[in-house]
């Protein structure tokens, strides 16, 4: 039976070589043991580059924002479960038009941090085994989710008063330096003129200080209220270890308490901050 | 010479000493998994374990700084100059790839306008370094842009960790020898010329492996339309980890805010890689892809520097290869430019 | 218009602090209120600065973190009633904006006290005077927003 990797190129030389897409997006073997980075293979003979192994740790879906890849007619991506949650969130709000991209899923037993440890995404996994693809590598890979696993962190932070929990995160959003990895290594931050690039009028200053920073983080959890699909990018990106995903699952929390509504299932779904029911909660507003 | 040797276990103390005589101290601590450095922490917190992740730089060119302060009266503009702070600084357990950055951006901070928020700064910083006694990262390559593991540029104290216990303390300059009063309360003992010397020879084996890079200006010079930036550069996000965790990169952005009829102008972080630095009001930008982008930040540190200040712009720390978060290791990109230039392509 | 009494923090009370209160409130329902508490001659604080927008779906978060930027104390966001809004589902869109927003700056550490949220119509003059007034109220027991102004004076 050919392992993940040999499966990953064998359908990724097919398709290269039968034209039914332009360039393939994957992971290749990385400068350091434990690290892969994310790779265009624009010919059969290079597929042999691709790799998949516990160190692919990125989410690729955030390279269907290039140019490169926007001007192609047809463009494989290889893709573990959370990264195809993602596609489907930019399937669902016609980011990515569903017939120019090929997915080449593979079953996914979890990925490693730099540090070894597991991530929270891999723990809560329900999709190790992806449904949504055009051909999947690998042997399907049973789901056995820990119910707990994401929303564990976020009672510490629940248990905090109001005060500590303000300090918590002045603490954390002190150290960001503004250097937009989390951004740009999230799939779902597609806007093409960031609302922090905008500068008439300015509403999030673009000082690195503590203000300008609180309303950096702030706003850019909100504006993936309902959309972040927990794949961690952010996270694993941060070069000073906010804990980001923190913010995140708080509020994936409020969106399925309040609305009912799990992003990255479905691509036909309507967004929930585009639609609204006429029995939405409204015990809060006087 | 024989070097004054002290215990390992005594820099914390040696640090919280320095800080006492009201200096402004900053020093690597333990973040969870990793390093950072850090001020206004508690000394004993001193980690030498590794290399941290952030550079020395903030030291002396903070990631947002206050240069002053506006208020429009009238027609008129009343402009109230911030001065930089006048602290005496210690910089505790830099490796030598940080001390050594800073010679290396003196002359730009001096070029055709002396920064008095860098100078200031810098007049008043002493730097103590802690050599390796091994490479301390998979990562590191300062012996590619002609540093070491012990080099002492930029340092006014090195201190070699000989082995665990003992630490050698070689004080370099006028800055560092006025310290030695603080380090004599700390001598146990002294070391030869020849132990230091084993010291250095044994960081640079570490790094035998890492590309002598004396080829990379001249490719880079003649092939500055080539196929291998589309190529080698696909991965980069654009995003400014490496400008900010590198210890030599020194980009800024000028911002007023403004509240009403007055503000603050505050000078920030600023990185080529972000997508609008080069946009024009034009609308046109001359370096509107990755690519090119990265091409600048490789052609700035190794050719276009060196051309204007005898220098390259990197000290080897390996952080931008380590702390990529797409795995882009801009030595993997240089020792590739190397090579093919070797082979003549 | 004018002040109510109330108890206010002792430093505060002290400095002669009064609340800066921040109401962005929608063209069609709140400030047609607000406007017919003004014709009725209503009494209530002027700490209130109103901001109109022309439906509550127009409010943006970055609004109010701006008005606490700028040291705002309390935030008040007014609109229409839900099946009222002039541009028939704002508010409804708003409301689900709500819920998300409010629910970050729990997380966050910010005092919900400090942001209010109602549905005032055109008519409801009364409903706004006692809204500001009330709201006016609990700010000046609570203080200036210290963690904000922190905030921006540090860095």
């Amino acid at each position: 039976m050919p392992d993940r990797t040999e499966q990953i190129r064998e359908i990724a030389r097919k398709w290269l070589a039968d034209g039914t897409v332009e360039a393939v997006v994957g992971w290749e073997k990385g400068t350091h043991a434990n690290r892969t980075a994310p790779v265009l293979v624009r010919s059969p003979d290079e597929a042999d580059r691709l790799v998949f192994d516990e160190n692919c740790t990125n989410n690729l879906m955030t390279y269907l924002k290039r140019p490169v890849l926007k001007g192609m007619q047809k463009v494989g991506i290889v893709a573990k479960g959370c990264d195809v949650k993602s596609l489907i969130g930019l399937i669902q709000e016609s980011q990515v038009e569903r017939d120019k991209v090929k997915i080449l899923a593979v079953t996914c037993p979890g990925v490693k941090k730099d540090d070894g440890t597991v991530p929270v995404k891999c723990r809560a996994c329900e999709v190790n085994t992806p449904e949504f693809f055009d051909e999947r590598a690998g042997e399907p890979v049973t789901s056995n989710p820990d119910p707990n696993a994401r929303l564990q962190e976020l009672e510490k932070i629940d248990a905090l008063s109001l005060e500590e929990r303000h300090g918590f995160w002045r603490t954390e959003f002190d150290k960001c330096i503004r250097c937009y990895a989390c951004r740009q290594a999230c799939p779902l931050c597609i806007c093409s003129r960031c609302i922090a690039e905008k500068n008439q009028p300015q509403w999030v200053e673009t000082s690195p200080h503590p203000a300008g920073n609180f309303s950096w983080n702030l706003i850019r959890a909100y504006h993936l209220a309902g959309r972040c699909v927990e794949c961690e990018a952010c996270e694993t990106a941060c070069p000073v270890n906010i804990p980001l995903m923190l913010m995140n699952r708080a509020l994936a929390r409020t969106v399925k308490e309040k609305f009912d509504y799990e992003p990255g299932k479905d691509p036909e779904a309507k967004p929930p901050l585009r639609t609204f029911r006429l029995d939405d909660d409204n015990s809060f507003i006087l | 010479m024989p070097f004054m040797t002290m215990e390992h276990a005594d820099l914390p103390n040696l640090a919280r000493d320095l800080a006492a005589a009201g200096r402004r101290l900053m020093l690597p601590v333990r973040e969870g998994a990793e390093l950072f450095f850090r001020e206004g922490v508690d000394a004993a917190r001193l980690d030498l374990t590794a290399i941290p992740k952030n550079s020395i730089k903030e030291a002396l060119f903070p990631k947002c700084d206050r240069i002053l302060k506006y208020q429009y009266e009238g027609r008129e503009v009343a402009v109230e100059d911030i001065e930089p702070p006048d602290q005496p600084t210690v910089i505790f357990g830099a490796r030598p790839c940080d001390a050594a950055s800073l010679p290396i951006v003196e002359p730009l901070w001096n070029w055709d306008y002396r920064d008095k928020f860098f100078n200031q700064r810098r007049s008043r910083t002493v730097v103590i370094t802690y050599a390796c006694r091994q490479a301390p990262a998979e990562a590191c390559f300062c012996v590619s842009v002609g540093l070491s593991p012990s080099t002492e540029q930029g340092s006014d104290v090195v201190l070699y960790p000989l082995d665990e216990k003992t630490v050698a303390v070689n004080l370099l300059t006028e800055a560092g020898k006025a310290l030695e009063g603080a380090f004599a309360k700390y001598r146990k003992g002294q070391a030869e010329d020849g132990a230091v010397q084993s010291f250095r020879e044994g960081g640079l084996k570490s790094l035998a492996h890492r590309k002598k890079l004396d080829k990379v200006k001249g490719w880079l010079d003649a092939h500055f339309e080539h196929p291998f930036w589309e190529q080698k550069t696909f991965q980069c996000l654009g995003c400014g980890t490496c400008t900010f965790l590198c210890p030599t990169c020194h980009c800024f952005d000028i911002q007023d805010e403004s509240v009403f009829d007055g503000g603050t102008r505050w000078k920030n972080w600023d990185g080529c890689q972000f997508g609008l630095f080069t946009l024009h009001t034009s609308g046109h930008n001359p370096r509107g892809a990755q690519p090119q982008r990265y091409r600048q930040r490789i052609l700035h540190k190794y050719s276009i520097y060196p051309d204007k200040f005898g220098k390259i712009l990197c000290t080897g720390c390996g952080r931008c290869v380590a702390h990529c978060p797409v795995n882009l290791s801009l030595y993997d990109v240089v020792a590739s430019v190397q090579e093919l230039a070797e082979k003549g392509e | 218009m004018e002040q109510t009494s109330s108890s206010v923090p002792a430093t505060a009370a002290a400095a002669g602090w009064e609340p800066r209160i921040v109401a962005f409130i929608c063209n069609w329902c709140t400030y047609t209120g607000a406007d017919l508490a003004g014709t009725s001659r209503m009494k209530y604080p002027a700490n209130v600065r109103v901001i109109k927008i022309p439906c509550t779906g127009r409010f943006d978060p970055l609004f109010m973190l701006k008005a606490f930027e700028r040291g705002a104390d309390g935030v008040l966001v007014s609109g229409c009633h839900p099946g009222d809004c002039h541009y028939s589902e704002g508010n409804y869109n708003a409301r689900r904006k709500f819920t998300v927003w409010k629910s970050l700056l729990h997380t966050a550490g910010i005092d919900l006290e400090r942001v209010w949220f109602s549905w005032i119509s055109a008519s409801e003059g009364g409903k706004w005077v006692e809204t500001v007034a009330r709201f006016t109220e609990t700010i000046k027991g609570k203080g200036p927003f210290s963690a904000y102004r922190e905030m921006i004076d540090a860095g």
